[in-house]
């Protein structure tokens, strides 16, 4: 009761970090399903990897351009992040359905290579590990208003072309020969896919952003009937897992990313025990 | 003579690298061709490369009157189980290259997709879900998504594998009834020579292995010796009431 009250006593202090929590977490479970029925869980793992050597490139060439001109680039990192995470989803639509090696591969590299470019930006300079790696309590009011771009960019192309999507994916060939341009469509999907990662990753961190897309979506295709049904469902479970898994890391004071991955991993085991 | 709908000019089909030697193929409206050949003998390449799928290695594939529209049946396995989507969505999917963005089907769609539906006779099977329908009733529904799209060319790959006899039997027995009725233009690919020269009025044998395209009219492909040397053994084919009975020797060599 008291962790109750003192919660909602200081609703100011969580608000923009639940806002931003919830957008991404109501995107992250649409588009988890996607990924889900396209059999490629682990590539929004890899987009969000990639989309980082993005952020340290913009790092280092600002610390470049600071040194030589003594004034700053300001360039925002998250415009590298997107280039970086667009760029992979070309390299995954490219790489086709059978593309685990290439999941893994991009996965690997581009973390080696944060690492590496990490040690080349001035630690003193700019807190870079929370913008690459981002902090679900500590979120910025402008943050709202960058995620909010990215849900929105993503619910405009979803609505111009999700039909398309949906015959590219469920049936690539057929839909080919229907003379629908389904490389292209991979591509769209994958690159909404990449951007709302990579700006979710940086606003609440790689852990629930990673969470929201695979463990909803997985839950929902479990008890959803319809595609329509499974899309809200994934959707609806991940803004709860969002909301839930805040209140328990403020009540308990546990680290809230984990606590909200774990909110959606208990959405995901009690949905075995429902039949669809 | 019914109009040309396509040529393959001297076309070599492969994925970047050859699979045979070039060839010449030339589709007209109203043809029924079934290609035959063994596993992996590049039956489905071919098709691709005709569907626009997969670019020919050389050569030229030529539609005189514009590209006409495909309705592609694929092999039902190859589709994932996992989309909770039910037969009349799948059906749907034959409109959706009609849809501008931002549009959803129109009630002529989906009038479009249950007559199709009907026309398999699924009428009863619109609302279950494709996942749960029996194999025959998958390809049915594929059938009719096809259809649905209104198509110029009908393409069917290997639309009875896996099938017990009466499904089979199904399966042939309504495109030989709808090549009756409609006239259209239906490509098929096949294992058993049997089934597909019971439909087929023209047939291709191709087999990349021993670098083989032979096609032409169903009559002369049937050939007691042509048979035979596709097959290397005694091959007979014979015409009883409309179907072709074929029979292979036992291989008393092998």
């Amino acid at each position: 009761m008291g962790e109750s009250v003192s919660f909602w006593q200081n609703w100011f202090v969580w608000r923009d970090a639940m806002i931003v929590s919830v957008l991404c977490a109501a995107a992250l479970g649409y588009l988890g399903v996607w990924g889900a029925l396209r059999k490629v869980v682990f590539v929004p793992l890899a987009l969000s990897q990639v989309s980082s050597v993005g952020v340290v490139l913009v790092f280092l060439v600002s610390d470049l351009v600071e040194k030589r001109t003594g004034t700053p680039l300001g360039l925002d990192p998250v415009w590298g992040s997107l280039l970086f995470a667009v760029l992979a989803s070309l390299y995954f639509a490219k790489a086709g359905r059978e593309s685990q090696e290439a999941t893994a591969v991009a996965y690997l590299i581009s973390a080696a290579a944060t690492l590496i470019l990490m040690g080349f930006v001035r630690a003193d300079l700019h807190d870079l590990s929370s913008v690459l790696f981002g902090n679900a309590v500590l979120v910025e009011t402008a943050q709202i208003a960058v995620v909010g771009a990215a849900v929105l960019f993503v619910a405009l192309v979803h609505g111009l072309f999700y039909r398309r999507f949906l015959f590219a994916s469920y049936d690539p060939d057929s839909a080919g020969a229907a003379g629908i341009r389904v490389f292209r469509h991979d591509a769209l999907l994958l690159a909404t896919m990449a951007i709302l990662i990579s700006v979710a990753t940086r606003a609440i961190g790689a852990l629930p952003a990673f969470g929201f897309t695979v463990l909803p979506a997985l839950a929902s295709l479990r008890i959803g009937r319809t595609l329509g049904q499974t899309f809200f469902l994934a959707s609806a479970l991940a803004v709860l897992s969002a909301g839930l898994g805040y209140y328990a890391s403020f009540a308990l004071e546990l680290p809230t990313g984990a606590c909200m991955t774990a909110v959606a991993a208990l959405f995901f085991i009690a949905s075995h025990a429902v039949r669809r | 003579m019914p109009e040309t709908m396509m040529t393959l000019s001297d076309v070599t089909i492969g994925y970047r690298r050859p699979l045979m030697r070039p060839f010449t193929l030339e589709i007209r409206r109203g043809e029924v061709w079934g290609f035959v050949g063994p596993n992996g003998a590049g039956k489905t390449t071919l098709v691709k490369t005709i569907l626009g799928l997969v670019p020919p290695v050389s050569g030229a594939l030529v539609f005189p009157n514009g590209r006409p529209r495909f309705g592609y049946v694929p092999q039902r396995h190859m589709l994932n189980p996992a989309y909770p989507l039910t037969a009349l969505d799948v059906t749907l999917m034959g409109r959706y290259d009609r849809l501008g963005p931002g549009r959803v089907p129109t009630e002529q769609d989906r009038r479009r997709a249950r007559e199709e539906l009907g026309r398999v006779g699924l009428s009863d099977a619109v609302s279950k879900r494709y996942a749960l329908l029996s194999g025959g009733q998958q390809q049915k529904t594929l059938m009719a998504r096809a259809l649905a799209s209104d198509p110029d060319v009908l393409v069917l790959d290997e639309p009875t594998t896996g099938m017990d006899l009466p499904g089979e039997s199904d399966i042939l027995s309504f495109l030989k009834r709808l090549h009756e009725e409609t006239r259209i233009t239906i490509l098929m690919i096949g294992h058993h020579l049997d089934s597909v020269a019971g439909v087929a009025d023209h047939l291709g044998f191709i087999n990349k292995d021993e670098d083989r395209f032979e096609a032409g009219p169903a009559e002369s492909m049937l050939d007691d010796g042509r048979l035979s040397t596709l097959y290397g053994r005694r091959v007979t084919a014979k015409k009883h009431d409309a179907c072709w009975l074929i029979r292979a020797e036992e291989d008393r060599h092998g």
